[in-house]
């Protein structure tokens, strides 16, 4: 799952380590996510929308591709 | 920081005095009663003990280490690898048991094939019971 957490980080001024520790993950944690290796829990991608302001569909969403092959079953 | 890891904390360090005493008493006893194996494990308990004493006292009596252990504990993405070694070393030795079992037998090494073979079986069990528990509960 993509997501814009470096670009959001980077916005706000913020350092991994920071919202690593705001949040209550560790830095390697974060930059897994960034990356694009680790997809939060609800749990923690909850914290950092709340940290950032920003709804989860606004900080995460799946692929295009995936949306769309999700939206035509759910038709 | 919240207090429950706090007493966690408290209870390691206490623990490992208790391994300290253990191995102390392994080596005594190795050397009195002169068995083999004894010493050299108590040795190791010893190390063990002085080591974790030594490290929970450096991480208790710091603010910052202390949480920084306790964030490194709760860590989602700690916990998923840990759970994810865990199941990948349980299944890797069951294959490995499993060969070595059958390699015994080859052997004509019946008794140590055996106890492996049971330990095997003991283990497969305990999977599958923990397995039905895990189901019912989540």
């Amino acid at each position: 799952m993509s997501n814009r957490l470096r670009e959001l980080r980077k916005q706000h001024g913020v350092t991994q380590d920071e919202l690593a520790s705001a949040v209550g993950v560790t830095r390697q944690t974060i930059l897994a996510l960034e990356n694009g290796r680790y997809d939060a829990s609800l749990r923690l991608a909850r914290k950092l929308s709340c940290y950032f302001c920003v709804t989860i569909e606004e900080l995460f969403f799946p692929e295009e591709e995936q949306t769309e092959e999700i939206r035509q079953k759910g038709e | 920081m919240t207090m429950d890891f706090r007493k966690k904390m408290k209870l390691r360090f206490y623990t490992a005095f208790v391994l300290l005493a253990l191995g102390a008493a392994a080596i005594v006893l190795g050397v009195v009663f002169d068995a083999e194996y004894a010493s050299p494990l108590g040795a190791v308990l010893l190390v063990m003990g002085v080591a974790r004493i030594v490290q929970y006292r450096r991480i208790m009596t710091n603010e910052d280490t202390l949480r920084k252990y306790e964030v490194a504990e709760t860590d989602e993405r700690n916990l998923m690898l840990w759970t994810k070694a865990r199941a990948a070393a349980f299944s890797l030795t069951i294959v490995l048991a499993a060969l070595v079992s059958t390699v015994l037998y080859l052997l004509h090494r019946d008794e140590i094939a055996r106890t492996l073979s049971f330990t095997l079986y003991a283990m497969l069990i305990l999977y599958y019971a923990a397995y039905a528990i895990y189901k019912k509960k989540y």
